[in-house]
């Protein structure tokens, strides 16, 4: 479904000449909106999987190499357990969100709004709790099922194209003062700076050094294999180890990029509710967020082939 | 600077000495131990909220930062490997003071 969507962003442009909804998002902006979002939540996840990965792959090599011995502390992530989850959890609850923002705006009857409604209360209370846990802050969302009964009672009884509308403006500026400060603590543990970043570029880096301090020995003390064929076959898998090393910091780079869109498109959707922009902004973000989301996962695809 | 930001560059200037200086196995060996520490203290750096506003936290950045200068040089051949090994030994004695992590293999 994601890729789907995002390959429908000039479907945008046409819609963006042929409707003029004012200032409210458009179901097709919302849609795109949501599948970039939840095609970023998966990148980020994995990408916090693959840091911790790369963390136990680094003990696990220096352990070789050093001929040291093995205790439970090798396998040891760089995040696990609770913090593990908070941060897992808080990247659903962001797809929630975008999901549920999403089935509002095409819900045709009263049933799909409360649904829709509900979905997005409760993905909003889960992002603020785990926001909470993983910053330490304040829960920026308030949890009182105010927005629920807000949106349904904008809505209405029979269901039109103005109420629903009304619904989708009530829940964007609702939620959005919480998305600004859930957003940027997402971008600063994931971007390009953020710990998952560095620890994973440390493994790639410390790859490349080992094997290539390893070769150099090798080539000092003359223990090189007499075969040029073999190598070959070393000096390859250095270049194999410097492109990875390349393509992690291309990845952090990427999702920070995409990470900074996903702010900028929550701004634009407030702006334009709020009439503070107009909507051809907004077709600018949601586009420019589908754009990097899908440049994200063009380059993890890249590194889950190596 | 932070103690994460002067640990990375320090950890970077290693790899530019073991990528590109020939050396020999003991010395290697001094270097990949060196590297392996600092790697597991930058783990507990990124994990732990440490306070900034101590004595300990700028000794340990004053210490990585003169450790890194010293790297540095010795990849334009003005010190030795030994100097860098015993520089980073160093800061890594310091960010323990901040982080207390590995006390005992330092000792």
């Amino acid at each position: 479904m994601s890729n789907l969507a995002l390959r429908r962003v000039p479907v945008i442009a046409l819609a963006m000449l042929l409707a003029a909804c004012g200032s409210i998002p458009t179901d097709q902006q919302l849609t795109t909106f949501a599948a970039a979002t939840t095609a970023l939540s998966g990148s980020a996840r994995q990408a916090i999987d693959s840091s911790n990965q790369a963390v136990v792959q680094r003990k696990l090599r220096e352990t070789a190499e050093l001929g040291a011995g093995v205790n439970d502390a090798l396998f040891t992530p760089l995040v696990s357990g609770d913090p593990y989850d908070k941060r897992v959890q808080l990247l659903d609850a962001l797809q929630r969100y975008a999901a549920a923002l999403d089935a509002l705006a095409h819900a045709d009857n009263r049933q799909q709004i409360e649904s829709a409604a509900t979905d997005l209360g409760g993905a909003l209370d889960s992002l603020g709790e785990r926001y909470s846990a993983v910053a330490g802050k304040s829960n920026p969302f308030a949890n009182d099922g105010a927005l629920v009964a807000g949106i349904v009672a904008a809505v209405g009884e029979a269901v039109s194209e103005q109420r629903r509308r009304d619904g989708i403006r009530l829940a964007i500026e609702t939620q959005h003062p919480g998305m600004l400060e859930v957003l940027p603590v997402l971008r600063n543990e994931l971007g390009s700076d953020g710990v998952f970043a560095t620890a994973q570029i440390n493994y790639a880096d410390g790859e490349v050094a080992t094997l290539m301090s390893r070769y150099n020995a090798d080539h000092e003390a003359r223990r090189l294999p007499a075969d040029p064929d073999k190598r070959l076959e070393r000096l390859q898998k250095i270049e194999q180890a410097r492109d990875a090393a390349a393509d992690v910091r291309q990845l952090y780079a990427r999702l920070d990029e995409a990470l900074g869109t996903l702010i900028g498109a929550e701004q634009a959707l407030y702006d334009v509710v709020t009439a503070e922009k107009k909507p051809e902004d907004l077709y600018g973000a949601v586009a420019r967020l589908a754009d990097s989301a899908q440049a994200v996962k063009r380059v993890r695809d890249r590194l889950e082939k190596k | 600077m932070t103690i994460r930001t002067s640990l990375v560059d320090l950890i970077n200037s290693l790899d530019a000495i073991l990528r590109n200086a020939e050396m020999t196995d003991t010395q290697r060996e001094r270097m990949l131990r060196l590297r392996a520490l600092l790697s597991a203290m930058l783990d507990e750096v990124l994990r732990q909220e440490i306070n900034k506003d101590t004595a300990a936290y700028q000794k340990a950045i004053d210490r990585t930062l003169e450790a890194t200068k010293v790297a540095d040089q010795a990849l334009k051949d003005l010190k030795t490997i030994a100097e860098v090994i015993q520089k980073a030994a160093q800061a890594a004695k310091a960010i323990d003071q901040v982080i207390k992590f590995a006390a005992s293999v330092l000792a």
